[in-house]
């Protein structure tokens, strides 16, 4: 009995739950970018980091692109965005970029370390952090307002903090 | 006891199941995995089956479950 009970606790997924706002996000992860430069989510200076989850074949990625950029080039002094990209394969995601511009830098995931430690359950997905790690919001999929709806959160938590 | 071993069996045969995680669906996202893969096609039975059901949607996911395509 003790064997069965051993056995069916062993097949039991391990459930993650995702992140939520107020949650630490994991900043330490260390990850190439398109250089093969290793960056860390940690060494961003700006106030707000934006984490996007992407992968080639995700259409909704890539309509995120823009506004993306729009958030990158817009609200350098308080924002930063970085890319994280999961495909399985690197070579996918460089042919990917070379037809989207982006405006940020693209640090590559291909075994899904990173969301797999945030429980990202959908694709894309994107994480509003501070500086310190805190979550202050998660966005699942894309929609056309996310980048404004960003860019008040920014403006509020500002606000707030002085 | 056979009963206590064809459990045990079933629970280890049970630890091949593992779930694929949104960004592991990148082959289910191809366009040859639809499960029609002509738009025409997909298009028309849609539109068949909205006529003939009076309801939309749900006949399958884009994106390899992404919902995003």
């Amino acid at each position: 009995m003790r064997v069965l009970l051993a056995t069916l606790l062993a097949v039991v997924p391990v459930w993650a739950f995702a992140l939520e706002p107020g949650d630490q996000f994991p900043t330490s992860v260390q990850l190439s970018d398109e250089h093969g430069a290793k960056l860390n989510i940690s060494k961003f200076q700006t106030p707000f980091i934006l984490i996007d989850f992407w992968a080639s074949w995700c259409g909704a990625c890539a309509k995120a692109f823009p506004a993306l950029n729009s958030l990158a080039d817009s609200e350098k002094s308080t924002l930063s965005v970085v890319g994280v990209n999961v495909d399985g394969e690197k070579q996918d995601a460089l042919d990917f970029l070379k037809e989207h511009r982006h405006s940020f830098p693209v640090i590559f995931d291909s075994r899904g370390e990173l969301p797999d430690a945030c429980a990202v359950d959908s694709m894309p997905t994107s994480i509003l952090i501070k500086r310190s790690g805190e979550v202050v919001k998660v966005f699942k999929g894309f929609s056309d307002g996310d980048a404004a709806l960003i860019r008040d959160l920014v403006k509020q938590v500002e606000i707030k903090a002085t | 006891m056979n009963k206590h071993v064809c459990i045990l069996i079933l629970l280890v045969l049970a630890t091949a199941c593992t779930p694929v995680k949104p960004w592991q669906k990148g082959n289910l996202a191809r366009r040859d995995m639809a499960i029609t893969t002509d738009p025409f096609e997909s298009n028309l039975r849609d539109h068949i089956f909205d006529s003939k059901e009076a309801a939309r949607g749900g006949r399958s996911v884009g994106g390899g479950g992404c919902g995003c395509n």
